[in-house]
């Protein structure tokens, strides 16, 4: 196998990924990684972007020690990072195994109606989603506000996706293809944090205390 | 100083020209030198509320369509001497005019020497409404507290937002104390929670408003009228001044009334 290929970058137009081939040995990785990272250090210089490691399952030592690489090597600033391979990182909140997304979009303000906000990724809304607004995220919605609007988690069909909100009263809730009306006394009723997601095809809430 | 500010809401019948009408001759009382701009061009009605309709003779498109001077086209306002309108051609529709014609429009008034310069939007959120808000500096929300017309406002402030015409103050219209008392009515509470924007006011529903404006003569200028001193208030505050928000307690009840109630029990 030609070691060139342990090492591949793919843009992602959020950041960018490096895949890790599963057969390389970590020591061809950090070499072939530190020559491709030289060959193109113009190219990346000054960029602030975000990096995703997929592939080959590493540690974490092993993963500071690929971040040194690109951190040493560049004059890059690296706005988030977030390594795919890593399985273990549900929250202990939530009994389900959700499967994690690569990237989340942090929305500071209320989504007032008409307004759509769609993301391919997990969303968080520091703000309320007003009637009449729509959020759509392939992955999960967390909403630190009042949930009024419509929220799709799941967008396109990824059923272990969940939609949180500190009040949740939305108009409607979809979780990839299943949607649901909530029951207007929940509407009325006392508002607390609740999380939803899908089990057995349904949709269920739950309070998240 | 100069300012432009644009008056909108969204949904129709909310009392967007009553509004400009009543602010506009509140801010000419004050000594203000205001430009009143009716941009619901084919449906026009401020001149009406205004009682200076017969006086039409050019109109807004004349004016960006160069048939006319624009101080030809002022009408000076019959009770007021800082008061001016610019009426909304009849004949035409929103098409006529094009977000840069308004402002360049907005920026000739601002020239004349105009304090003030209220924009009537019309309703809706197509070109009439681009139209209205494309010079605008300020923006202020009318809405009911209907959900109806709360859900517009909301929608318009997102718009208004989109197009960097940040932090828009709402006025509540026609709010009724007796309603909102028996738990019939959305509160001003219930509206903030979803708008989330400045209160500039909150005006009563007043039986005088629907009187004076058949009449042509807005209601701010009736010392008797509620809704005439919410409207006085208003301007207060639109010129700085710090006015707290107008009691909408009843007055105390007559002894009459009283034994009404404990009979009724």
């Amino acid at each position: 196998m030609n070691k060139d290929n342990c090492v591949v970058f793919k843009g992602t137009g959020k950041g960018i990924a490096i895949v890790l081939s599963e057969n390389a040995s970590f020591d061809d990785i950090k070499t072939v990684l530190a020559a491709k990272i030289e060959a193109s250090s113009k190219f990346f210089e000054g960029v602030t972007t975000g990096i995703t490691l997929k592939g080959k399952a590493i540690s974490e030592d092993e993963e500071q020690e690929l971040i040194e690489i690109i951190s040493e090597k560049l004059n890059m600033n690296i706005s988030f990072l977030k390594t795919d391979t890593d399985t273990n990182n549900t929250s202990a909140v939530l009994t389900k195994d959700l499967k994690d997304c690569s990237f989340t979009k942090y929305h500071k303000g209320s989504i007032r109606s008409g307004q759509v906000l769609s993301f391919e990724g997990s969303i968080v809304i520091v703000g309320d989603v007003n009637p009449g607004a729509v959020v759509k995220a392939t992955g999960n919605i967390t909403v630190l506000g009042q949930l009024k609007g419509i929220a799709h988690a799941g967008f396109g069909g990824n059923r272990d996706a969940f939609v949180a909100a500190v009040c949740m009263v939305p108009v409607q809730l979809r979780i990839a293809d299943i949607i649901t009306v909530f029951p207007e006394e929940n509407i009325k009723g006392k508002k607390s944090s609740e999380f939803a997601y899908i089990e057995n095809g349904q949709i269920y809430v739950k309070p998240l205390n | 100083m100069s300012e432009v500010i644009v008056i909108t809401s969204g949904k129709g019948g909310v009392g967007k020209t009553t509004t400009t009408a009543n602010l506009g001759c509140g801010l000419a009382l004050s000594g203000k030198k205001v430009a009143l701009v009716d941009a619901d061009i084919g449906l026009r009605n401020l001149d009406v509320v205004m009682g200076l309709e017969n006086r039409i003779v050019y109109d807004l498109v004349d004016v960006v369509e160069g048939n006319c001077r624009l101080k030809q086209a002022l009408i000076k306002d019959k009770r007021y001497d800082g008061l001016f309108l610019l009426p909304a051609a009849q004949t035409r529709d929103k098409d006529a005019v094009t977000p840069e014609q308004m402002k360049k429009l907005c920026n000739n008034l601002k020239e004349e020497g105009f304090e003030y310069i209220l924009m009537d939007c019309p309703a809706g959120i197509e070109q009439g409404f681009k139209n209205a808000i494309a010079g605008a500096d300020k923006a202020i929300v009318v809405t009911t507290p209907e959900v109806s017309a709360v859900r517009d406002a909301d929608r318009i402030i997102g718009l208004l937002e989109a197009n960097g015409l940040n932090n828009p103050t709402l006025i509540l219209n026609r709010l009724r104390l007796d309603m909102v008392k028996r738990g019939d009515m959305m509160t001003i509470e219930d509206v903030n929670e979803i708008l989330a924007i400045d209160i500039l006011g909150v005006v009563p529903d007043d039986e005088s408003i629907v009187v004076s404006t058949n009449k042509g003569e807005p209601a701010v200028t009736n010392e008797e009228s509620k809704a005439g001193q919410a409207y006085r208030n208003i301007t207060k505050r639109i010129m700085g001044e710090d006015v707290p928000l107008i009691s909408l307690e009843d007055e105390p009840e007559s002894i009459i009334e009283k034994l009404k109630k404990l009979f009724r029990r």
